[in-house]
């Protein structure tokens, strides 16, 4: 079966930033979280999917198809839920629903009803009384009322409260129970994965540094602690990070097995949490600038 | 398409009441402009509603959401053409309607009448003026244009009648302008819509280009 989304080298350049050669691959099926701090060049990545920019080299493909060539037709399977509304202000929720549907070949209403209905929303509010949670449920209202394969979420839980954001990853497990649909999620809140993302791509300044089953990034890598003198003994290209503190030190490695069959004493090694993966991949305790 | 036009008149419900009064407000305030009366009115009109479609999409960022659909670019830009033709034929059919009602109230007012030279007035004029200001816009977007436009629509608005004057009263020259005075009436009319189409045409072509590029 074609993938939903396959990224090859693609790349982008501004005069302050550039996203290099960045390739990752999304099967039906699976929930991708797209993860790293704020100016990484997620948004970038997810603009240039919805050719919402021009790419300066690589290749998008989207159903198996060019997503430019093809870009009516792969926008059609394409729900997407940014970052803020995008609408107008100051129509209704029913009057935007009558703006966007028409554009869509399999535009369903009775699925567009039934999602305001789940979530709560009153289809004769004008957009601009929805709260920031509110406007979010019914972006993916839309994104959900017209069979789309593909949904494609740019922060959509960033300023949204706890409850909220469960919600939303609730309805993203159960649409995934459908093995023909995919989602790529971009955060920089990793909680949010932890529940629901079976793959996990990690982009730090315009590469991408890590893209793997989420299971395998946690079982695979692991936090080390121990006293400073071990420290210096760890393997430096196994090392993506250290904490020191007065005690001792925490360490991300990229292989704990590496470290339990070389200590087997002095060393404590716990399971990271995606968190810990994106803080020690992207923050100022990285390996690389650390020196060691 | 027709949705897309749909929609400017759907997202700018009160501002098409505040033409209304616009218009309303041009029959009481401009009663020595005579002939000029409808084209000026529903001119304005459609060029208040035409930019304030530009203005709400660019306040609600809506050309993200826009572009996001499977819609083509150049069909976005086509509809904005249309959007401000239509807004002259409704506001030509307004106007009719108001002059009725305020003829039959037998209010003390001279108001001009919807012809035939009054409607070739408000198609040229809307070409011109679209025809100028669409391009930057889709280049640029409605805030960063609004300055350009500005002076670009001041300096045809009031340069134009300062060059036909000068042609018509220099003795000398014949000229394109001395070509038309001896042409049927029908036949200048013609070559006036004809020439508006053209540069309506023109600048939907460089506007679809400039979209095509623009980067959200």
């Amino acid at each position: 079966m074609t993938p939903l989304l396959e990224i090859k080298n693609l790349r982008k350049n501004y005069t302050a930033f550039s996203l290099k050669d960045i390739s990752f691959t999304l099967e039906r099926g699976f929930i991708m979280g797209f993860i790293g701090p704020n100016g990484a060049g997620k948004s970038t990545t997810i603009k240039l999917i919805l050719n919402l920019i021009k790419k300066d080299g690589g290749e998008i493909k989207i159903f198996g198809k060019d997503n430019i060539k093809n870009e009516r037709e792969v926008k059609n399977k394409i729900g997407f839920v940014l970052d803020e509304s995008y609408y107008y202000e100051d129509v209704t929720l029913l009057e935007m629903k009558n703006i966007v549907a028409p554009f869509y070949k399999e535009w369903d209403d009775e699925v567009f009803h039934r999602h305001l209905k789940n979530f709560n929303l009153p289809a004769e509010k004008k957009i601009k009384e929805l709260s920031k949670g509110m406007k979010m449920k019914y972006s993916l209202a839309i994104a959900l009322s017209h069979h789309a394969d593909l949904l494609i979420m740019d922060e959509p839980t960033s300023g949204l409260d706890p409850l909220v954001r469960s919600e939303l990853l609730d309805i993203l497990t159960e649409l995934i129970q459908d093995e023909n649909k995919g989602v790529l999620f971009s955060t920089h809140i990793t909680s949010d994965l932890d529940k629901v993302a079976d793959y996990v791509a990690l982009i730090r300044d315009g590469e991408i540094v890590l893209n793997d089953s989420k299971d395998d990034i946690l079982e695979r890598h692991g936090l080390v602690k121990g006293p400073k003198e071990i420290l210096k003994q760890l393997d430096s290209d196994n090392v993506i990070g250290v904490r020191e503190n007065r005690y001792g030190f925490e360490a991300l490695v990229r292989d704990k097995n590496r470290v339990l069959k070389r200590f087997k004493e002095g060393v404590m090694t716990e399971k990271p949490t995606l968190d810990d993966i994106l803080i020690y991949y992207t923050g100022r305790n990285r390996h690389a600038e650390l020196g060691i | 398409m027709l949705n897309l036009v749909f929609k400017d008149f759907i997202i700018q419900k009160k501002s098409v009441l505040f033409a209304l009064l616009y218009i309303v407000f041009f029959m009481f305030a401009f009663q020595s402009i005579g002939q000029a009366m409808y084209p000026a009115s529903v001119t304005a009109f459609s060029y208040i509603l035409g930019m304030g479609a530009f203005a709400l999409d660019d306040k609600n960022k809506t050309d993200v959401m826009f572009n996001c659909l499977p819609v083509k670019r150049s069909l976005l830009v086509t509809s904005k053409y249309v959007s401000v033709i239509l807004f002259a034929a409704f506001g030509t059919l307004c106007y009719g309607l108001l002059r009725q009602i305020l003829v039959l109230a037998q209010f003390p007012l001279q108001i001009a009448p919807v012809d035939g030279q009054g409607l070739i007035s408000v198609l040229v004029s809307i070409c011109i003026m679209s025809g100028i200001s669409y391009p930057l816009i889709f280049k640029l977007g409605y805030v960063k244009a609004k300055v350009v436009n500005f002076v670009l629509i001041f300096a045809v608005v009031a340069g134009l009648p300062y060059v036909l004057n000068k042609l018509i009263q220099d003795p000398g020259k014949e000229g394109i302008l001395g070509a038309f005075q001896n042409l049927p009436e029908t036949t200048v009319r013609l070559l006036l819509i004809g020439g508006a189409l053209v540069l309506l045409l023109v600048s939907r072509f460089v506007s679809v280009k400039m979209y095509e590029k623009r980067e959200f």
